[in-house]
Formats: C-alpha cells, sequence, structure tokens
C-alpha cells in the first residue's frame, strides 16, 4: 500500500510520509476516542454494554459502515461520492416495488437491488472520466437529485412496505437476521471489510487507488491506468450503497423514497474521523470502521443517557471536529 | 474502447429511463397550470382563488387537491388553481408562484407555507396589495394580517393520541414519545398535546427523542429507548413513519407495545389492522383544501370568518381502520 510514484512536488514528502505513519497515527487518534467514549459509557449506564444493547449498535451502524467502506475507496482517490444516500434509496425503492408490488422473486429482486446501486455508481464513474465533468463533487451531486428523483418517481412518493406479507420474507434476513446473539449484519460489514482491506493492501488495483490519491498525475505517467480505476471505484461505492438499501430494506420492512438523507455525510464523517484525508492517498478499512463505530457508540450513548435532543446534535458536532483534530495535532507533531 | 464506453453509459441512462417510464405515474400536473393569468372577473362575481402549497408531488397534497377541486363544485362561481412547487424544500418556487398570484391580482390567496420566516415578506405584499391571505395546513403564528387559518389542531391530535394511550395503560406504567424534528412548531404541539395528557392521567414521560420523521431513524430511537427503559409500555410518535420504526423495534426486541402514529398514512393503516400499530391520528387533507378555498372565497366576499377554522382530527384504532381504508 506504500507504492507511490517517487516525484516532484514539493507536498510530495509529506503526502508520501502522511500516507505511512500519519496514515496509523490518524487511526490511533479516533480509537483513543473511541475507547473513552466506551469506557465513560460502561460507566455511567448499566444497559450499556449488555448484549442486547450490544447487538443494537451494530444494526444502527451497519449501513453507515456499508456506505462508508465505498466512501472510503472515492474519498482516497481524493474524490467524493455525495449520491450514495440517494442511490440507497433508489435501490431500496426498486427493491420494494419489484418484491411487494410486482411480485416478482426475492432473490431476483434484491440483485436488482444491487446492480441499480452498481449500475448508478458506473454512471457516476462514467460521467466523470467520459464526459470529463470537473470533479466528482459535481457529478455525485447530479446523480444525487436524479436517483432521488427517480426514487420518488418509480413509488409514487409513497412507501412500499410489508415484504414478509407480499411473500418475500427472505428480504428481511440481511437487515433484521441474527445467527446466534450475533446480527447478521455485523457479519455482513465484517466479511465487506475483510474484502475491501485485501483489495486495498493486496492487489494492483488498491496500489493504484492510492496512488491516484497522491498524485493523479504522477500515476497516470507511470502507466497506471486512472480512468479505468475510478469507474471501478465509482461503481464499488455505488454497489457499497445498494448493499446498503438491502440491508435497510430488511431492517424497516420497507422500501421507502425519502430514505438515506445525509446518509452521505455520516459516511464522509466516519472515513474522516477514521484518519483518511480529503487531499486523497491516505485512508484504511480499519480506521473508517472505527469511524463507523465512534458514530454509532456516540448517538446510541446519547440516548441512553437521556442527553437532550439539542444537546445531542452539538455533541455529535463536537465529537467529529475533535477526532479529526487529535488526528490534525498528531500529524503536526509527528512532521 | 472509447465508443464502448459512451454506449454503455447511454445504455445504463437509458435503462434508468425506461425503469421511470414504466413505473405507476406519480405526479399529476396540478389541477390548473402553474403560469395561467387570472381572468378579470368580467363583471360577474367569479372568484379567482390561488391556492398554493408546499409541493404538488405527494399524496398528501393530491388530497388537499382534491379538496379545492370539491369546493368548487359546491361553489360554481370559485375558480380556483391549485399550485406549488415540485418539492417541499423548494421555498423559493413557492415565494416565485406567490407573486405570479399577487401580480395577476387574484381575489384571495390561500397557502400553505413552506417555511414561515422566509414566505411572510412576500405574504405582506400580497395582503399590501389589497388581496387577502388564508393560511392552510401550517400555520404563521406572527403573522397577524392573515385573514384566517385552516388547518388541522395538532396539539388537540397530540392530545387524542396521548389519551388513546392512558385508556390503554395504568397510572405509572412508562412511555416514550418519538417526534419529528426538533424545532418543527408542528411536532412541538404534537408533542405538547400528547405528553399533557399523559402526564395528567399520571403517566411517566421517559423521554422525548427526535427521529426527523424518519422510519429507520425512529427504529433506531426506539431501540436505544427500549434498551434504556426496559420497562416502556407505550410510545407515541408525531408522524406515522416513526410509529411504523418503532413497531420494527419492538418486534425485534421481542416486546408487545402500545404504539400510536399520526396522519393515519396507508401503510399505518394496514399496520393497525395486522394489529402491529395500536393506532394512529387522522388529520382531514381534503378538508383543509376544501375549507380553505372556501373560506378563501368567503374573505374575498368580505365576508366574516372564524380566524381558525378546525378541519378535525379522529382516532384511528382497530375498530374503524376499515373505513379509513376505502
Amino acid at each position: 500500500m506504500t507504492e507511490m510514484p517517487a516525484s516532484d512536488s514539493a507536498r510530495q514528502p509529506r503526502s508520501l510520509f502522511g500516507m505511512t505513519l500519519g496514515g496509523f497515527i490518524g487511526r490511533f487518534g479516533a480509537l483513543f476516542g473511541l475507547i473513552t467514549l466506551v469506557v465513560v459509557l460502561s460507566a455511567t449506564s448499566p444497559v450499556f454494554l449488555t448484549a442486547d444493547n450490544l447487538s443494537n449498535i451494530g444494526r444502527q451502524g451497519g449501513v453507515n459502515a456499508l456506505l462508508s467502506v465505498g466512501m472510503l475507496l472515492a474519498i482516497i482517490t481524493a474524490g467524493i461520492d455525495l449520491s450514495v444516500g440517494s442511490i440507497l434509496a433508489l435501490s431500496m425503492s426498486m427493491l420494494a416495488l419489484l418484491a411487494i408490488q410486482w411480485g416478482v422473486n426475492p432473490y431476483l429482486a434484491m440483485l436488482a437491488c444491487v446492480a441499480v446501486g452498481a449500475g448508478v455508481g458506473l454512471t457516476n464513474g462514467l460521467l466523470l472520466t467520459r464526459l470529463h465533468l470537473p470533479h466528482p463533487f459535481i457529478a455525485t451531486l447530479g446523480t444525487m437529485n436524479v436517483a432521488r428523483g427517480l426514487a420518488l418517481i418509480i413509488t409514487g412518493a409513497s412507501p412500499i412496505s410489508g415484504f414478509d406479507r407480499a411473500g418475500a420474507p427472505q428480504v428481511l434476513w440481511l437487515g433484521s437476521g441474527s445467527i446466534g446473539p450475533i446480527p447478521v449484519v455485523v457479519l455482513v460489514v465484517l466479511v465487506v471489510y475483510v474484502i475491501f482491506h485485501l483489495l486495498l493492501s493486496n492487489t494492483a488495483l488498491g496500489r493504484h487507488i492510492y496512488a491516484i490519491g497522491g498524485n493523479a498525475a504522477a500515476a497516470r505517467l507511470s502507466g497506471i491506468d486512472v480512468d479505468r480505476t475510478l469507474v471501478i471505484v465509482y461503481s464499488l461505492c455505488g454497489l457499497m450503497a445498494g448493499l446498503g438499501a438491502l440491508v435497510l430494506a430488511g431492517r424497516t420492512n420497507s422500501g421507502y423514497p425519502t430514505a438515506g438523507v445525509g446518509y452521505e455525510l455520516d459516511a464522509i464523517a466516519a472515513v474522516i474521523i477514521g484518519g483518511a484525508s480529503f487531499a486523497g492517498g491516505v485512508g484504511t478499512v480499519w480506521g473508517t470502521l472505527i469511524g463507523v463505530l465512534l458514530m454509532a457508540v456516540l448517538r446510541n450513548g446519547l440516548v441512553l443517557l437521556q442527553v437532550p435532543t439539542e444537546w445531542q446534535i452539538v455533541a455529535i458536532g463536537l465529537v467529529i471536529i475533535g477526532a479529526v483534530y487529535v488526528d490534525v495535532l498528531r500529524r503536526r507533531a509527528q512532521g | 474502447m472509447h465508443r464502448t464506453w459512451r454506449v454503455s453509459l447511454l445504455v445504463v441512462l437509458a435503462a434508468l429511463l425506461a425503469l421511470a417510464a414504466c413505473a405507476p405515474p406519480a405526479t399529476p400536473v396540478p389541477a390548473s397550470p402553474a403560469a395561467e393569468p387570472a381572468a378579470p372577473a368580467a363583471g360577474s362575481d367569479q372568484l379567482d382563488i390561488a391556492v398554493i402549497v408546499k409541493a404538488v408531488t405527494s399524496d398528501y397534497w393530491k388530497a388537499v387537491g382534491a379538496g379545492v377541486e370539491q369546493a368548487m363544485q359546491a361553489d360554481p362561481t370559485i375558480k380556483a388553481s391549485f399550485l406549488g412547487p415540485n418539492e417541499e424544500t423548494d421555498i423559493e418556487g413557492q415565494i416565485r408562484i406567490i407573486e405570479s398570484a399577487i401580480a395577476s391580482k387574484v381575489d384571495a390567496i390561500a397557502v400553505a407555507p413552506s417555511q414561515a420566516d422566509q414566505v411572510q415578506p412576500t405574504l405582506e405584499k400580497a395582503v399590501a396589495a389589497g388581496i387577502p391571505v388564508v393560511l392552510i395546513d401550517t400555520d404563521i403564528t406572527g403573522f397577524s394580517n392573515k385573514a384566517a387559518f385552516v388547518g388541522t389542531d395538532n396539539r388537540l391530535g397530540g392530545q387524542l393520541g396521548g389519551e388513546f394511550i392512558v385508556a390503554a395503560l395504568q397510572a405509572g406504567d412508562e412511555v416514550a414519545i418519538i417526534r419529528g424534528a426538533a424545532g418543527d412548531p408542528v411536532h412541538n404541539q404534537r408533542e405538547e398535546g400528547a405528553k399533557t395528557a399523559m402526564e395528567a392521567a399520571g403517566l411517566t414521560v421517559v423521554a422525548v427523542q427526535p427521529a426527523d420523521s424518519d422510519r429507520a431513524k425512529g427504529q433506531t430511537v426506539a431501540e436505544n429507548l427500549l434498551t434504556a427503559n426496559p420497562n416502556l409500555k407505550a410510545i407515541f410518535a408525531t408522524n406515522d413513519e416513526m410509529a411504523l420504526g418503532a413497531a420494527n423495534a419492538a418486534k425485534a426486541a421481542g416486546k408487545t407495545l402500545v404504539i400510536v402514529g399520526f396522519d393515519a398514512s396507508p401503510d399505518a393503516l394496514q399496520a393497525i389492522q395486522d394489529g402491529v400499530l395500536a393506532g394512529s391520528i387522522a388529520q382531514f387533507a381534503g378538508k383543509i383544501g376544501e375549507l380553505g378555498t372556501l373560506t378563501a372565497a368567503q374573505v374575498a366576499r368580505g365576508q366574516a370568518v372564524e380566524a381558525f377554522v378546525n378541519t378535525g382530527v379522529e382516532v384511528v384504532n382497530k375498530d374503524n381502520v376499515a373505513q379509513f381504508m376505502q
């Protein structure tokens, strides 16, 4: 994962450094925050460390975990994907439309749900690399609106609910099922994270993703097919949104077009808390997982502690700022 | 190679469009076209009324529009146009529509303001131009020049929801409230109505948490509430989406709770019939459109009207759900 074309600009050595040691330290800052939070909550709330509550946290963080690991790839390439929340709504609406209203085979409907996600992601990648839209912010801002609009259109702007009643209870398993005491979604997240970890650290594609974020021009000069890599990155990002849709549909027993509003911001926050940088070239799967956990534990804990709602919103904002600032401080101390 | 990519991009876009095309038609055009200028009432007592809502795209606003049609049938001298932007968040769009209604010198405006602060200055302009303004659905309490407010008594709705829960529980039982976005005045009123009724009957309201009117958020909040308060007996949610989320959470936790929502949405009615939700508070969107239009007509004719025209709320439960499902 440290392979990067040695080159030119003044920023280069710093970003090279940030990627190796800084990346590790960035992870450590968020981990410190997570441990502190867990210790405080265990001490103050009698129910925090119960099996039921931990499984709740797993279920509640699952969708964000899936969206975040896709977002991580985009952010490592110095890009961003604003469309994941809307893709999730479109995929979920499609799933409900097919499985509940049209009575399509549930497994086909689930496949279509994930395929719609990957398809919109692919479109993002092509808009970026073939139409040469100037920044992924623009391409994905466009598809964010298109996907949300399509979700409203295909559902007639109303929720479509009741997979179990429509004879498609299989859809519920990913979002609501559990194996022993462990929610299925937690296992799905773990498998996905291991796959993404292997992809980023053990494959040529992973090295290319980091290289593009470090310096796209240099990556191109060194023979990396930047466009192809970006198309794959945004397709994977969309695919994860489709998978997230499958989980959320299973969790809520419904597909609804207003789902996922603001989820892209939660995903971006988790990735950045987890030590990635908007400048690109930096970020790890496990750091992102810590970012996801930090946000899920915080949201859960604030309700358990009965913190007044207005202050919950303030607290979440402060933790995002604080977690990233710890990271900045440590980087500065090291650099 | 480049060609292949371009072709595949087109294929994806075409597939998405095709998908959209074969879906059920969702957004009928407003009852009258937005740009229609109000013809000057040619000496007759024909009344031009602009009914401007937050959006013309959802089931709820479509029902309001149906009420406007009914008002026109009831009173043929009314010529109402039903207008609004495509999205509730398009406040600017709503302001433009109000401005064009002022410019075309309609006889009265009935408006459901998207955002009180942003829309009020434009409404003041209408009043200054001699066009009376009736607020429908959503009130602006600080707008003293309004001719009337026609809508749901949200506090009463909340109170009915609270009393429904009181009837199912015993004094001392623990209840929680899940509400819409913090600061939203409609949800403030529903919350206050329910909370006051439940506390007056001796129930303990252990928590009030916002879940932004979203099903998934409602479910998350309910899971956490059930963990923190294992003795919870009931949840009042200030809309049906959150109530349905809470019902999922209760089911997952293996608990039976009295869960009551607000709106009587199709999904909620089904859930009431299935015994998943205990009840929901129905408001009458058609009445809001109908009485809103009729009230605006009365004001335009210079007749006196009530400052608050209550369009009614009703508790839907297992016994009367069938009549709401038609």
